[in-house]
């Protein structure tokens, strides 16, 4: 295997070679001496070198840890491309004459070569340490959060002191002198991941959206090519954060900084996966390297300021932003189901030259994430991204939504192999799959259902699990993980026998392969119809438990194929915000209320005639309307109700016409109480109701039926909430005028067929309750402490507590969640004191509707 | 020397000063150890009669600043003898000034240091030169105490203290901010650090030496100044070597601030390092002494009182276990072995101490003002038939089982230079580029 592989100094040559070849794109220089005495070399790879180092410019390296082959590999790959392509390929002209590539394609080389000839896993350098151990992780030994360490055999010994290291140095060295750098990759294996730079804190820093957006449009151009999804993961506390790496160093610089670990292995099968990787990264490379000019240190646009979300409906959010007043400039706006998403085309909901958006059909119950830079229209270079926003549209009229949570002692991992199963509940992440010290491992997360109703109709769920690590444990292209619901479980929730032995009811939707296991990224499984039916039994037990399967074979070779979830819950975890969760959809049986009409009237010309709905054209041809009157007060209350169909019904007795007129209903608001043809005629329509209906239609079917639309029925309720008197109209209408009268009757002489109003409803609040009062923060044992106050209204179920650190959440989803439940009070427990930032607290009912926002500054 | 035969050794003893080795350090060396004592006092002669009379190979011990011109003499007329440590290595403890020189001729860190014979110039630089300096007094017995070391915080206070002292040359260095007020004696032996602890002032204080009153803590010594004396170390070509050691508060930069082969030690380090002598002299036949780095941690826990006692101690190897399964291979027994009982003859004389330089006889004195201007060694290439098992291990990336391969394929005749190695599978080609740098190329 090791021989498809370039040597260092093949990788050295071959780019002498090129700056031979192309000596006006291609330079190669030495920026320093390994401990060995090899040469560390950078090539700057750029239409017209004279100014490379005056253009924004992309910072490569490779291979820094020495058994990570790609990054020597993926460079020298890409140098070939460039070679072949440069000629005629315009994207990669165009983008190296706007952008400078410098490449250091083996940051240790002597530790590569170590690794190439002798010890293959080998990671560090060959420094030889002062007990004659070999070694220091030179991505440890940079000076942003270095880490003293002493134990020289480490994998991850950081050296004695930042930068002692020749490598180290060189690179410093290299990037203090060049501040036209503003994008850092830094290449290493593996796990199909992108780490953005994290700024040791568990708020994000204003370019966090930068990075993490930059990553995932990577990962989507990787995706282009091979279909396999990249996960994208910032650091944050409590999660231990990797210190002294250059990747955080060159962030310092003020380069948006990201590392990228190709691939399953350090050392891959060149024909079967490194080939691959090799592909499918260049497209990553030439995006990243084209996105350079957008952060162009020197000139980078301001972001888009103050993007806010409004009026958040079933369907619509109304977005609204800030931005100096420049004719040149115009606006592109991304949505996404998920919080780190890449921003390309196939997302760019709108373009605009205003300050607001509509963004319309949108799905209910359902989170968006929105993005927007702005770009100059004349040389095309973008703005950075403003601070993202995330929203979730309200549950359909009809429905209720559930976000649920498992309890802590109800979610863990059984090992076929392990004797304390039980421990691993609520404490370790979820290890699925198989190991060989491990055995099988089956994920498992319980569900109390007691928050939904037992008459509840389930309409939609999905549940969804955070990946938390497949770095570590390795998991290799091989396998799928799926999610099941279990039968009720003959034993204990932690025997693995019990577990192994539960039939599984049905998985649910499609298994997750080890090439979409996406590190950071959430993964949804959403419910077909049988299997929400299996959901829906469940109900009865008030509870489902789900098991995740993972492979229950090893690779060749391997021990272990196990992947990490987070459990939201104990120290390995992110906490609350990476808790699995099932969200469920449901609605209620309704009830159904039929109002019979208290007066009916017909309105001619010539007269005004009670309990008679005679409605057509008389002998002269002109119109006689009906008017029909409901009693609205027998209604349910109108606050705690929705409505979810009302139609008008009614029948015809006597059919006078032979005509083709049509007739329709119109709902009116009486502008006096008198009933005359004049008011008629001057009448103020609010809408019409249904569809008209013709003579034809009525001799086939006497009883027609005018349905409201979404439209009518909120102006119905309008109008009931405000008192105010409806009357409906029945019209008759003809294109033509007529000989003879036309005139059908829809009431008949005792009264017995009246038009009636009939209603389905539900019983659902239609807002939410109170706000919380009195909120405030303090500081305890170090902490940011929030209390508040909580409504006293019965239907008070809870409320959600929000951080923004850059502007007031727009909705309980826009920020990290730091609390849901019934207290009074929680701790920030992770947040860092000295970082402004917003926090907001909403209260719920359990529709939910949410109430006006309880927000508060924090200023450090 | 060849591998079969053992070299003879002698100690070298002065009169007046203490004694660092005897027999007892050399533990399981079977030939007869001589003795040469130096009486001072136009004494040169004699000396190397008698070296050569008892035909001894090796001469071991250190030399004192005061003697140490004069043994530049007696070693030059002695080619054949190997001093331990050789003279090239003690330059460092003759003068402060040495010092300096040594360590910026090898790129080591010190503070920044000047120093001025002539005296009006040395003026012009105090004037304008940062504060706080540190001021020494470049030549003299160092064994006594941090009395001829000054901190200044002004050119007034400068000016004040040469007018006083008449200090010549004028020694004056940045005196380099010291993180937790302390510095860090680190000792090595073979260029691998086997003590090292923190030395701290008294309150007020600011110089750092035990013997005034301070206190040490052998915890939380750092990467950094290991790395810095194993650095001072090789370019010594140090068989044993002690720095002390400076960490900048402000960057944690080490700093070496002294450095040299004479040091006090406690016996069980001193039997360390005959240890190392032994494994060195017979060419790896004897037990290269294994002691863990950061083990001073441990010992250091223990009472003074204690530790002046304990002898020859041995640590091995930790072999890690397989995957947690444990073989349980060794079915041989040891017992405790055997050592002589310590005894005050190892000790000094308390009585027969001179702790007060104006109570030294006068030729002591005369010999110290010897020789003033010190002068640098010429860079000077291996030998690859001569080069000892220290010097081999100088060579950076080195270690102990490839510097005995080497060792034997010389005395076997295999290979007689270093280009000649790459025959033999036992380096990288790319340390044979880097190494063979440092060897005369006699082919």
């Amino acid at each position: 295997m090791r021989e498809q592989y370039k040597s260092y100094k093949q990788t050295q040559d071959f780019f002498y070679n090129a700056q031979k070849k192309f000596p006006n794109i291609f330079r190669v220089e030495v920026i320093g001496k390994t401990w060995e005495d090899r040469d560390i070399i950078i090539v700057t790879i750029s239409r017209d070198l004279k100014k490379a180092d005056d253009k924004p410019a992309l910072l490569y390296t490779g291979s820094i840890h020495a058994r990570e082959w790609i990054g020597i590999e993926l460079a020298y790959a890409f140098g070939e491309y460039i070679l072949e392509h440069i000629e005629y390929d315009p994207a990669l002209n165009t983008a190296l004459s706007n952008a400078t590539l410098y490449m250091v394609p083996c940051a240790n080389p002597d530790g590569f070569e170590f690794s190439r000839t002798h010890f293959s896993f080998w990671r560090k350098n060959r420094r030889h340490n002062a007990d004659g151990s070999y070694g220091v992780d030179l991505n440890r030994n940079f000076s942003i959060g270095y880490a003293a360490s002493r134990d020289t055999y480490s994998n991850v010994y950081s050296g004695p002191q930042p930068f002692s290291e020749p490598e180290t140095l060189a690179l410093k060295n290299f990037a203090l002198s060049h501040p036209n750098i503003s994008i850092a990759l830094d290449y290493h294996s593996q796990g199909n991941v992108i780490f953005p730079a994290h700024n040791f804190k568990h708020e994000d820093a204003v370019d966090a959206v930068d990075l993490n957006t930059l990553a995932a449009n990577m990962s989507e151009e990787i995706r282009k090519v091979s279909g396999r999804e990249y996960g994208v993961h910032m650091g944050k506390p409590p999660v231990r954060l990797i210190s002294g790496s250059g990747r955080e160093f060159y962030y310092s610089l003020g380069a948006l900084a990201l590392t990228v670990e190709v691939g399953t292995r350090n050392i891959s099968d060149y024909i079967g996966n490194m080939t691959e990787h090799i592909n499918e990264h260049v497209p990553a490379l030439i995006y990243a390297l084209v996105e350079t000019v957008n952060y162009d240190k020197q000139k980078a646009f301001n972001r888009v300021e103050n993007f806010s979300a409004h009026k958040i409906s079933i369907s619509r959010v109304e977005l609204s932003w800030e931005y100096p007043n420049d004719p040149d400039f115009y606006f592109e706006i991304y949505r996404s189901s998920k919080e780190i998403s890449h921003c390309q085309a196939s997302n760019c909901v709108g373009t605009t030259k205003a300050k607001t958006y509509i963004d319309n059909h949108l799905s209910p119950s359902t989170s968006y994430t929105y993005f927007i830079r702005a770009v100059c229209k004349t040389n095309h270079v973008k703005s950075p991204f403003a601070q993202k926003i995330t929203v979730r549209t309200l549950s359909d009229i009809d429905s209720f939504s559930k976000i649920l949570f498992p309890s802590q002692e109800k979610i863990g991992y059984v090992g076929e192999k392990s004797s304390i199963n039980a421990e691993h509940f609520g404490y370790n992440s979820l290890f699925v799959g198989i190991s060989k010290n491990r055995g099988v491992c089956y994920g498992l997360i319980g569900f109390s259902l007691d928050s939904v109703p037992d008459n509840a109709i389930i309409t939609d769920a999905k549940v969804s699990l955070f990946p938390i690590d497949r770095v570590n444990v390795q998991v290799e292209k091989f396998g799928e993980w799926r999610i099941g619901i279990l039968d009720e479980i003959n034993g204990s929730l932690s025997s693995f026998n019990a577990i192994k032995n539960t039939r599984i009811l049905s998985y649910i939707d499609r298994p997750t392969k080890s090439h979409q296991l996406t590190q950071g990224i959430w993964r949804t499984w959403a419910f077909a119809k049988n299997e929400r039916d299996l959901l829906q039994d469940a109900l009865k037990r008030r509870e489902v438990i789900f098991r995740m399967d993972g492979p229950t074979s090893l690779p060749l070779d391997r021990s272990s194929q196990l992947m990490q979830w987070d459990i939201g819950f104990a120290k390995f975890s992110g906490g609350l915000d990476y808790r699995p969760k099932l969200e469920v959809t449901y609605t209620v049986p309704g009830g159904k209320l039929e109002v019979v009409s208290s007066v009916i009237t017909t309105i001619s010309e010539e007269k005004v005639e009670t309990n008679k709905l005679e409605v057509g054209f008389d002998k002269n041809g002109s119109a006689q309307y009906g008017c029909i009157e409901f009693n609205l007060d027998v209604l349910p209350d109108i606050e705690s109700t929705v409505i979810s169909n009302i139609y008008i019904e009614m029948d015809a007795s006597k059919i006078a016409s032979t005509q083709n007129l049509r007739y329709h209903v119109e709902m009116i608001s009486p502008t006096c109480t008198e009933k005359s043809i004049a008011n008629i005629q001057i009448r103020d329509t609010i809408e019409r109701i249904g569809y008209d209906v013709s003579i034809e239609d009525i001799k086939k079917e006497p009883t027609q039926r005018f349905v409201f639309d979404t439209y009518a029925i909120s102006q119905l309720i309008e109008n009931i909430r405000a008192q105010k008197k409806l009357l409906f109209l029945l019209l008759p209408t003809s294109e033509r005028s007529f000989s003879g009268s036309q005139i059908t009757s829809w009431s008949d002489d005792k009264n017995q067929m009246q038009p009636r109003l009939k209603i389905e409803y539900i019983k659902k609040r239609r807002n939410g309750v109170q706000a919380v009062s009195n909120l405030k923060y303090e500081i305890e044992n170090a902490m940011i402490k929030l209390s508040w106050t909580n409504p006293k209204d019965k239907d008070f179920e809870g409320v959600i507590v929000v951080k923004n650190s850059f502007h007031m959440p727009c909705s309980p989803y826009d920020g990290q969640k730091l609390f849901g439940g019934k207290d009074t009070y929680t701790f920030d427990n992770f947040g860092a004191l000295d970082e402004d930032k917003y926090y907001a607290v909403y209260t719920y009912d359990n529709v939910p509707n949410f109430s006006e926002v309880a927000s508060i500054f924090y200023k450090k | 020397m060849s591998t079969n035969k053992l070299p003879k050794i002698g100690f070298v003893y002065l009169d007046y000063v203490m004694r660092f080795f005897d027999y007892s350090n050399f533990k399981g060396w079977p030939e007869k150890i001589e003795e040469v004592t130096y009486h001072w006092k136009n004494d040169k002669d004699r000396f190397i009669k008698e070296v050569k009379r008892k035909k001894i190979e090796v001469l071991i011990g250190n030399i004192p600043a005061t003697a140490y011109e004069t043994f530049r003499d007696i070693a030059k007329a002695l080619p054949e003898v190997r001093f331990i440590p050789s003279i090239e290595t003690q330059f460092s403890n003759k003068s402060k000034e040495n010092v300096t020189i040594f360590c910026e001729k090898h790129g080591i860190p010190i503070p920044k240091t000047r120093i001025f014979y002539d005296l009006a110039k040395g003026d012009e630089y105090l004037k304008s030169c940062f504060y706080p300096q540190i001021v020494k007094r470049s030549y003299g017995a160092s064994n006594y105490g941090g009395y001829f070391v000054h901190k200044v915080d002004n050119y007034k206070e400068a000016r004040a203290l040469f007018d006083k002292k008449k200090y010549n040359p004028i020694y004056t260095q940045d005196a380099i901010p010291l993180k937790d007020s302390g510095d860090i004696r680190v000792m090595l032996i073979g260029h691998k650090p086997i003590c090292a602890f923190w030395r701290y002032s008294g309150d007020g204080e600011w110089i750092t030496n035990t013997s005034q009153g301070g206190d040490m803590n052998y915890n939380n010594v750092p990467m950094s100044a290991l790395e810095v004396a194993v650095q001072a170390s090789k370019a010594a070509k140090a068989e044993f070597w002690a720095c002390d050691i400076g960490i900048d508060e402000n960057t944690g930069k080490a700093y070496i601030i002294e450095c040299a082969t004479a040091f006090a030690a406690f016996p069980y380090v001193r039997d360390w390092i005959c240890q190392y002598l032994m494994w060195d002299l017979s060419n790896g036949k004897f037990r290269l002494p294994h002691v863990p780095l950061f083990s001073w941690e441990e010992l250091g826990k223990m009472d003074p009182a204690i530790l002046r006692t304990l002898r020859h101690l041995y640590f091995s190897k930790y072999t890690p276990s397989a995957d947690g399964e444990i073989y349980m291979s060794d079915t041989g027994t040891f017992d405790m072995e055997r050592t002589k009982e310590g005894d005050d003859s190892i000790l000094p004389d308390a009585r027969k101490v001179i702790t007060n330089e104006e109570k030294l006889p006068q030729s002591i004195k005369d010999a110290s003002s010897a020789g003033e201007e010190s002068t640098v060694f010429k860079d000077k290439k291996l030998d690859l038939t001569t080069a000892t098992l220290t010097d081999l291990l100088s060579l950076y990336g080195m270690d102990e089982n490839v510097a005995i391969k080497i060792k034997s394929l010389v005395d076997e005749q295999k290979v007689s230079c270093f280009e000649e190695l790459s025959r033999y599978n036992i380096i990288s080609e790319q340390y044979l580029i880097k190494w063979s740098k440092f060897f005369e190329r006699t082919v």
